[in-house]
């Protein structure tokens, strides 16, 4: 029966590396990676050009000649990434620059109140902004605009009125000369704070409430004050804080400089918007984050002081920063519209896949030859369920299913005409076991492995697993739980049909059949989830064997099933159980005469197969051609085949017309009868097994007869 | 708003178009500075203020066609300034009036051009678009097309100076081209298709481009226009000023210049406004400008003066057509 030997990690390591830049590209610092890429060779050039640029005293004197306008630059990507921009910071900075040194010089006030006045005075001028763009929704640019104008009229206006006060007078206090000179540990004190406020903002973004809120807002107004964000607030927020830290840069540039000019500030506003959008902060909001400001401050700083220091005549630092700031722009707005694209194209990483040939279902004398025995199954729950994938009956002879709505249906016995909402956990309820309590354990797709008690209350079982170290996308979190069963000893054992794919996309995987899925075991003595078989190729249907000393886990994708030895002298191996169906097997169950039910919920073609032995042939299909013309699995059949315990096949019940299944994914033996389930059908079918036990029923078979509540039935 | 059908003529009628609003505040403040400043109600001084407006109006006509498509140049000082100033720096060098200014339409048109061509076919914003042009241009204009930041008329160039300093049947030439820029620029938006075209577009870029208009060529024309506009103004001020400073590119005039275009009711979200109100715009900001000057007035004060009625400009506009937060467009700047 093995025509190929069970070779589960050769298989995915083909699609590693590709994997991984996938997965790169998803992470949220991928968008970081150009910025910085940017930062380290501008740093290069400007290294090989400049002689001792990077020795330590150069760059603790740039770091103190930019420190503040590094803070106006977090300023202005905040509000950036509010969905807003604010040009009047040069001017706020000038207006601050003068009161500090004011308060300080002519007004004698001491230095830790003019600075809290000064940078009070700055969140007041943001306030101003804030109250018209964010309040108001006047539109940012031509507000700030204004405000420029006026912050820097009456800059001009105090220099014109008190600029003659501040000529000659200088403050020389302790505190003053620390903010203007000082450092700490080698680092000047406006770096320092730099530092201070940058990791703040880092941790405000991505770790506060009101960052995601701002986030959001940036993202979409519409879509926030929808979702009861007051954006409006928010984003007038957001202009404060920017006045703010303006200000606050201004007090560390009054001590450091100390004196007051008609051209402090001016043309601020364009140099760090400049470093804002070269960081890749989007205009426009939403994205964006604080190290990319950073990284665009320091490319800015670093390009306009080498340019200096290499004695190059000012047009060409102009011309290199606005073809810089005209190239930033084209990456992110093409980035931006692509990145889906993009990610599409990398993220899905097909592998090779050699299938054996496929078996001739056309050959009268081939045990898989075409009958047409579902045709006449009784129909129950006729358009009341939508896509019952798993069926299952409990003692009493209640149907249990799993819908597309996330609940579990309950279909009463002895007529199954009564539907009711058993549960409602919410995902996609797909494999369904009962336990020894009877309570009915359940994969939720995109939840984890649950459980629901007869009374119906539902109860957590596990939703974690280990993280594969060497990916890049968590997938420590179960994303596709698909089938169980419950070993003797209370173990359960699932499947988790792909660690790449949620539900909404699992039949990309059968595109990728990159080995994704893996068999877990939860212990509920211990509470640990663990790994028990990785690079299964879409694990689907999993089966304890009838002695109980291995599961049975089926392969959707390699059209094959597994045997994995949980007892006994094998304990620890896999061997093939069956090597070559011929289509894509959904789940496995018990028959009542020690054998197996497998259900095929489609049939491979030799195209597919041809498909599947090229993963050019796959990644181009994908790269060019739209997703409703790409090839797919085919979820085409009725098919339930019966297997022995050497996996040989026995029966096939087909429905060869697509009469009421159009594709079978489930069946479960009770009490002489099949129930027949489909992840697309808006039906569950019911067929006379003549042969069958009629007093088997699955509880029995795993956990034993208990008569009293079976008579009560 | 795309143009309307003639409405009958009444008081309640005018008062909600923009620039009858406008005219009655420049009438009213006209009246107030005629009555109180001795000097102000003269010929002279009338034709030194309209004078001193021409340029900004016909800059303010080029932004206004911009807005009014739904973009904005930021570029159109430093056009100037380059244009201009290289224009008077080849003439210097012995260079004939035509070559130097065909090679200046050339620059231009570049410049408009390559604008266009972001903004529309790159999709990038114009704002960001025109301040990295902005930046380009006047640093190419430092390094390569001029020598000195102040770039005077050729001696020899006598004829050039009517451009700015003549007059025709009496009126300075600058006001007549101002006058021209007006009258072309209403005639263009409101009486061809293109006009019509153009407000479509500002107004709705996506449906415009549904309904299939040639969304983009348009844009780039806009942005064409806008340059070519600004190289006439270039050749203006350098004619009447009698040389040209590249440095004004680094000054306020291109915020004068949205003044005169949004305070003449030309929204920023496009598709709105209109030339007349751009006109009577650049109007109200000359005789401000002009009486703060006879009242001896710091040009300070004067720019603090002139972003304050923009801001009320604004303020008022957003009050008068509040912003719906269910169905604004987004992500505007």
């Amino acid at each position: 029966m093995s025509e190929t030997a069970y070779q589960p990690f050769k298989r995915i390591t083909r699609s590693v590396p590709k994997q991984v830049i996938g997965e790169a590209l998803n992470k949220p610092w991928a968008d970081s990676l150009i910025p910085f890429t940017v930062t380290v060779i501008t740093i290069a050039i400007f290294a090989s050009l400049l002689e001792g640029y990077l020795s330590t005293v150069n760059l603790g004197s740039l770091a103190h000649q930019f420190s503040e306008t590094a803070i106006v630059v977090l300023a202005m990507g905040l509000v950036v990434m509010v969905g807003g921009i604010d040009l009047s910071v040069g001017s706020i900075f000038a207006l601050a620059n003068f009161v500090a040194l004011y308060l300080i010089i002519a007004l004698e006030v001491p230095v830790g109140g003019a600075v809290v006045l000064t940078v009070l005075m700055g969140a007041g001028l943001g306030a101003v902004n804030g109250l018209l763009c964010g309040i108001l929704r006047m539109r940012a640019f031509i507000v700030t605009l204004v405000t420029m104008i006026i912050f820097r009229g009456i800059v001009s206006l105090l220099l014109l009125k008190f600029g003659s006060e501040l000529a000659l007078g200088a403050e020389d206090t302790p505190l003053w000369s620390f903010l203007g000179y000082g450092s700490v540990l080698g680092l000047p004190t406006n770096t320092i704070i730099f530092l201070f406020l940058a990791v703040g903002g880092h941790v405000l973004l991505t770790r506060t409430r009101l960052g995601a809120h701002i986030i959001a807002v940036g993202g979409s107004r519409l879509a926030a004050r929808r979702a009861g964000i007051p954006a409006g607030r928010i984003a007038m927020g957001v202009y404060v804080l920017s006045g703010a830290l303006c200000a606050l840069a201004a007090v560390l540039y009054a001590s450091r400089i100390g004196s007051v000019s008609y051209t402090t500030g001016k043309h601020l506003e364009i140099l760090v918007l400049t470093a804002v959008i070269l960081g890749g902060v989007s205009l426009g909001g939403g994205r964006g984050s604080i190290a990319r400001m950073v990284m665009g401050a320091l490319v800015v700083m670093v390009i306009t002081n080498g340019m200096v220091r290499l004695g190059i005549r000012g047009g060409v630092t102009e011309m290199a920063t606005g073809a810089i700031l005209l190239f930033a722009i084209l990456f992110d707005v093409k980035w931006l519209k692509h990145k889906d694209k993009l990610l599409n194209s990398t993220f899905v990483c097909p592998v090779k896949l050699t299938m054996p040939p496929l078996p001739d279902l056309t050959d009268k004398n081939s045990p898989y030859a075409v009958n047409d025995r579902l045709r006449d199954v009784e129909v129950i729950g006729l358009d009341q369920v939508d896509g019952p994938e798993d069926v299952i009956l409990d003692r009493a002879g209640n149907l249990y299913t799993g819908v597309r709505q996330g609940e579990i249906l309950r279909f009463l016995a002895p007529d199954y005409t009564r539907r009711e909402v058993f549960a409602r956990p919410g995902g996609r309820p797909l494999g369904l076991a009962f336990d020894r309590d009877d309570n009915l354990i359940t994969c939720v797709a995109g939840m984890g492995l649950y459980g629901v008690r007869p009374d119906g209350e539902i109860f957590k079982l596990t939703d974690q697993s280990r993280r594969t170290w060497w990916r890049l996308r968590d997938d420590s979190r179960i994303l596709m739980a698909d089938d169980l069963d419950i070993a003797p000893d209370g173990r359960i054992f699932f499947s988790e049909a792909t660690v790449r794919y949620a539900l909404s996309d699992w039949i990309v995987d059968g595109l990728e059949a990159a080995g994704n899925g893996k068999l877990l075991c939860y212990d509920p003595a211990t509470q640990k989830t663990t790994t028990v078989l990785q690079g299964l190729l879409f694990a689907n249907g999993v089966c304890l064997s009838h002695d109980g000393h291995s599961i049975l886990v089926v392969e959707s994708w390699g059209s094959c099933v597994q045997r994995h030895w949980i007892n006994g002298p094998k304990k620890g191996t896999t061997e093939p159980f069956i090597a070559n169906l011929p289509g894509f097997a959904d789940n496995i169950n018990r028959a009542s005469d020690g054998t197996y039910w497998i259900a095929i919920a489609g049939i491979r073609s030799p195209l597919w197969d041809l498909t599947m032995k090229s993963p050019g042939f796959r990644t181009r299909m994908i790269k060019r051609i739209p997703r409703d013309e790409w090839i797919f699995p085919n979820l085409n059949a009725g098919f339930i085949a019966k297997v022995d315990e050497t996996g040989q096949i026995l029966d096939v019940l087909w429905d060869r017309f697509a009469t009421h299944h159009p594709s079978v994914t489930s069946m479960r033996e009770h009490r002489g009868y099949l129930y027949i389930g489909g992840l697309a059908n808006n039906r569950i079918g019911r067929i006379k097994l003549p042969a069958a036990d009629p007093t088997w029923m699955g509880q029995d078979s795993y956990w034993g007869t208990r008569p009293a509540e079976a008579s009560e039935a | 708003m795309t143009p309307q059908p003639r409405k009958m003529i009444s008081l309640a009628g005018l008062l909600e178009e923009r620039w009858a609003v406008l005219a009655l505040v420049t009438a009213l403040i006209i009246v107030a500075f005629a009555m109180f400043l001795p000097g102000f109600f003269t010929v002279e001084n009338w034709v030194a203020l309209i004078r001193s407006v021409s340029v900004l109006g016909i800059l303010g006509v080029g932004a206004a066609i911009v807005i009014i498509a739904g973009g904005i140049d930021i570029c159109v000082v430093a056009i100037m300034a380059a244009t201009a100033g290289w224009f008077l720096q080849m003439t210097q060098d012995g260079a004939s009036v035509a070559l130097a200014f065909s090679l200046c339409f050339v620059l231009a048109l570049a410049i408009g051009l390559v604008n266009g061509v972001l903004v529309s076919f790159f999709e990038m914003p114009a704002l960001l678009v025109t301040i990295g042009t902005a930046m380009f241009l006047s640093g190419l204009t430092k390094l390569v097309l001029v020598k000195q930041s102040v770039v005077y008329v050729p001696e020899e160039l006598v004829d050039f100076r009517f451009i700015g300093q003549g007059y025709m049947g009496g009126i300075p030439v600058p006001v007549i081209a101002f006058v021209c820029f007006a009258v072309i620029g209403h005639i263009f938006l409101r009486k061809t298709r293109y006009g019509h075209f153009i407000y479509a577009r500002g107004d709705n870029p996506e449906t415009a481009r549904i309904i299939g208009l040639p969304t983009r060529p348009l844009v780039v024309g806009v942005f064409v226009i806008s340059a070519l506009v600004a190289l006439c103004a270039g050749i203006i001020t350098a004619s009447a000023s009698g040389g040209m400073n590249i440095n004004i590119s680094h000054g306020t005039l291109i915020f004068d210049v949205f003044l005169v275009a949004v305070i003449g009711g030309v929204s920023l979200s496009g598709g709105q406004g209109g030339i007349l109100g751009v006109a009577i715009g650049a109007l109200l900001i000359g005789v401000l400008l002009n009486g703060m000057t006879l009242m001896n007035l710091n040009n300070i004060y004067q720019d603090l003066f002139k972003a304050t009625a923009l801001l009320v400009a604004i303020v008022w506009d957003s009050l008068l057509h509040p912003v719906d937060p269910e169905t604004a467009r987004e992500g505007d700047l």
